[in-house]
């Protein structure tokens, strides 16, 4: 997004406007938004919103990264929306779910870039069947255990290590 | 519940009570399905299938007793829409869209889902005060039931697939409002608020102009949804808030044992001014409510009987407007605005 004053730099400042009792949303980008006069938060804002700070990753073209030839990757379409990398680049939106397996060299060097982490850990649906969430709680577990022994705290690691024993052993005894 | 009914009604995250500083927390997860385009893509018949399928379940859902309305956009005017977004309850990009569009709203507004806004499911949790574990748990409820009877785009690798890259994982979207007019007025602000960011979280002024965010109030949430759970999520934000409650009552002490005077002048005058006024602006009206609330806070200034945010959003064009049921503007709604004010606190005067 362009700052609206200059029309030239990216927009990295964005704030709530009451004109008239109206909100307005409105995009500055830094040195604008010090001189827009009557605008001045009172201290700096990076409070950016992190779609603009994606384009910006996006114009980096992550595929010309990955060391393939940019034009024929960009010509590859999703099979679900028939969107190319090129265009998800643009707007800086997936066109659908299967955006994410078709692009997903590309899609995790970029997040990777947003997130600083580039695998989920989080909620998984039920559907996935209990097998997979043992497996994800044992990734988590195991991340975990890295961490507390890096802070030496062994006594918590010992624990965490008995745990993914124990899921360990469950996963096996249920495999056939 | 009818529209009118649904609308006029303060919603339950507005009434934080006597909560000082953490004054509403919001939980909000991005949903889509696994079979069909991302709303921004989406041709007009495809959304209108989409809507049918996610509305017929939400129509169904009952939680503690509180149900679900669901409102298509398109039925809506104008006036209806600036009030949900005033009272958060959509975005305001969500107002400009086509058909396919809709939210249900809960019965006390704690609840509202839109369909097809940037994903085709934005479930969201509005509750007062600091209660984003509470939050947390009703969004999972909802998550839950509707993953049931939809079928939710989810993968192994990089987690639930948003619309958007930056949702992507968890979909999940925390954030806290928090009052910080002592930080402010103590010009600490852009110190304690700046150290945010690097931390992974957004700060964004709500309501701001001129030289300061009016109103004192500020938006904090995440950024963070892929490589990290819900709960290292809710946990972190939860520690910052925990802080940034300390920060700002150090900054009222502070100005209660070096400015005691300079303090008292400044919140009886913004009390004096929404007694008394005839025309207040949108700013000036929320620099005072932040002054005055500050004062309540700090026991300078009687109580009053309605609660900060109510008074807030209450002062804004769309519920303004919605109220007198009349198109306001210029001096008639700085007008009614300081009538409306100058009810609330006229009355708080003959309590005493
Ligand atoms: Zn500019
Ligand atoms: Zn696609």
């Amino acid at each position: 997004m362009l700052c609206q004053n200059c029309h030239a730099r990216e927009a990295t400042v964005h704030f709530t406007k009451i004109v008239n009792g109206q909100a307005t949303q409105m995009h500055f980008c830094s040195e604008c938004a010090q001189k827009v006069q009557g605008f001045s938060f009172g201290f700096s804002l990076h409070p950016v919103m992190v779609s603009d700070f994606l384009q910006a990753i996006f114009g980096v073209n992550p595929a010309g990264q990955a060391g393939q030839p940019c034009n024929v990757l960009q010509q590859e379409k999703c099979p679900g929306c028939g969107k190319t990398f090129a265009q998800i680049q643009r707007t800086g939106k997936m066109g659908c779910s299967r955006c994410y397996e078709k692009f997903e060299p590309q899609m995790e060097l970029l997040l990777r870039r947003i997130h600083g982490g580039g695998t989920h850990v989080g909620k998984t649906p039920l559907r996935c069947g209990a097998a997979f969430r043992t497996e994800q709680e044992k990734s988590r577990l195991k991340s975990k255990l890295q961490e507390l022994i890096e802070r030496e705290e062994f006594e918590e690691a010992a624990k965490v290590r008995d745990r993914i024993r124990e899921l360990e052993k469950m996963a096996g005894g249920g495999e056939v | 519940m009818n529209t009118k009914e649904l609308l006029s009604k303060d919603s339950y995250w507005m009434k934080n009570g006597d909560v000082p500083i953490v004054l509403s927390t919001r939980v909000r997860l991005a949903r889509n399905l696994a079979d069909s385009t991302f709303p921004p893509d989406m041709k007009e018949t495809e959304a209108l299938k989409v809507e049918e399928k996610i509305a017929a379940p939400l129509r169904e859902f009952d939680l503690e007793g509180e149900r679900l309305t669901y409102l298509n956009l398109q039925e809506l005017s104008a006036i209806e829409k600036r009030v949900l977004i005033e009272k958060h309850l959509i975005s305001p990009a969500f107002a400009d869209l086509g058909p396919g569009r809709g939210v249900a709203i809960s019965d006390s507004h704690k609840f509202s889902i839109m369909v097809n806004e940037e994903d085709h499911l934005r479930i969201q949790v509005l509750l007062p005060g600091s209660s984003l574990w509470e939050a947390q748990k009703y969004a999972g409820i909802i998550d839950d039931y509707l993953e049931e009877r939809l079928d939710i785009a989810y993968n192994k690798k990089f987690g639930y697939l948003t619309s958007c890259p930056t949702n992507v994982g968890t979909g999940l979207r925390i954030s806290a409002m928090v009052h910080l007019p002592a930080l402010v007025m103590t010009n600490q602000a852009q110190k304690v608020l700046g150290a945010l960011p690097p931390l992974g979280l957004t700060v964004r002024g709500l309501y701001g102009e001129g030289s300061r965010a009016s109103g004192n109030i500020f938006q904090i949430s995440n950024q963070i949804t892929l490589g990290k759970t819900e709960e290292d999520t809710i946990a972190h934000l939860e520690a910052v808030i925990r802080q940034l409650t300390e920060h700002e009552l150090k900054a009222r002490e502070v100005l209660k044992s070096d400015a005691p005077l300079i303090t008292q002048d400044k919140v009886w005058r913004a009390r004096g001014i929404l007694e008394k006024a005839r025309l207040l602006t949108a700013e000036e009206t929320f620099s005072l409510l932040s002054e005055d609330r500050l004062g309540i806070d700090m026991e300078i200034l009687p109580k009053v009987k309605a609660d900060f945010v109510s008074l807030l959003i209450n002062s804004l064009q769309g519920c303004l407007q919605y109220k007198t049921k009349r198109a306001l503007d210029g001096h008639y709604l700085n007008f009614e605005r300081a009538n409306y004010l100058r009810q609330i606190y006229a009355s708080a005067e003959n309590d005493k």
